[in-house]
């Protein structure tokens, strides 16, 4: 976390990824969750109903840690192919990534009450990552140590300055 | 001018209030999965081995910030979103072996918990934010080797 609460939540990253890439990450998550969980393709896309498994109405914590570790993992695939394919995540404002992910966190949020629920947490640990960083006095953009090091944060690494 | 005599001014109160408000949603999501986790399970000695292992990872995971001419921050594959990705799946996934449900069922709160409780004690135990005489303002100060040193350029900490 570096402080950014490094910790600033994972889905932090996850979130700019969606607001630079749109469905990208979604789209990905949503094949893997196909293919890892127990849903078929109809309720996938029509339903709030992926059978995870559980009981109606039950969550499942292990579930909850697979669901997001597959959303860190293809976060970052996607912001590894977007970084190679040369397009620029950052300079976005919180607006307009907040624009271009949204569709991408409906269709994420109907896959399963786990997937929800990781998205809620997501989002409110991208919120107090917010502030927390602003509170740590850390700057999106040229933070750089006398290592010329940079710190991470929203889901980019500043770059030394020549 | 030299900078220390603008003197102190106020503390930057909303700074820690918001660095707590950080903590404390790290928390509340590991309370969350703490919420949906079968009772049974907390009396079952694998889902604490599971927590402490889980935690230690998300503890180590964090690493250390970068002090200014002092030490670098941490970067090695430890530090990685791969690796606490993989941490994830790889633990969530142990849950299809019945044996092993109760320690899947802990990854998620044990590695919220400990980003919480490693952001507090980095910042808030250890570190804090005082007043650099050198700077003229305040800053988050990081503890190393006993020491406190500003997290901006790496200013010993000099008691007033």
């Amino acid at each position: 976390m570096g402080a950014n609460a490094s910790s600033n939540s994972f889905l932090h990253e996850r979130i700019t990824i969606h607001g630079s890439g749109g469905f990208g990450a979604a789209e990905v998550g949503h094949w893997l969750l196909m293919e890892h969980g127990n849903c078929n393709s109809f309720d996938c896309f029509h339903g709030a109903s992926v059978d995870v498994g559980l009981a109606k109405g039950e969550r499942d914590p292990s579930q909850l840690a697979i669901e997001g570790g597959l959303g860190v993992l293809t976060g970052g695939a996607a912001h590894f192919a977007l970084s190679e394919t040369g397009v620029e995540t950052t300079g976005m404002t919180t607006l307009d990534q907040a624009n271009s992910f949204a569709p991408g966190v409906a269709a994420f949020g109907r896959l399963s009450p786990n997937a929800s629920a990781v998205l809620a947490s997501d989002l409110l640990g991208d919120v107090f990552g917010e502030v927390a960083g602003k509170a740590l006095g850390f700057s999106s953009h040229n933070t750089l140590d006398s290592y010329g090091n940079g710190r991470q944060f929203e889901g980019s690494w500043t770059k030394a300055l020549p | 001018m030299d900078v220390s005599s603008k003197g102190h001014g106020p503390k930057p109160y909303r700074r820690e209030l918001g660095l707590g408000l950080g903590i404390f949603g790290l928390v509340v999501i590991s309370s969350y999965a703490l919420s949906i986790t079968p009772v049974a399970f907390f009396f079952d000695w694998k889902y604490w081995a599971g927590f402490l292992g889980f935690a230690s990872l998300g503890w180590l995971w964090i690493g250390v910030d970068a002090i200014p001419g002092k030490r670098r921050r941490s970067k090695s594959l430890l530090q990685s979103w791969l690796v606490v990705g993989l941490l994830l799946v790889i633990g969530g996934s142990l849950g299809s072996v019945p044996l092993l449900l109760p320690v899947a069922d802990s990854v998620f709160a044990a590695l919220f918990l400990s980003l919480g409780a490693k952001a507090a004690w980095t910042y808030m135990i250890r570190g804090g934010l005082k007043y650099c005489v050198r700077c003229g303002e305040y800053r988050w100060f990081l503890r190393m080797n006993g020491e406190l040193y500003c997290s901006k350029h790496g200013h010993k900490w000099e008691r007033q």
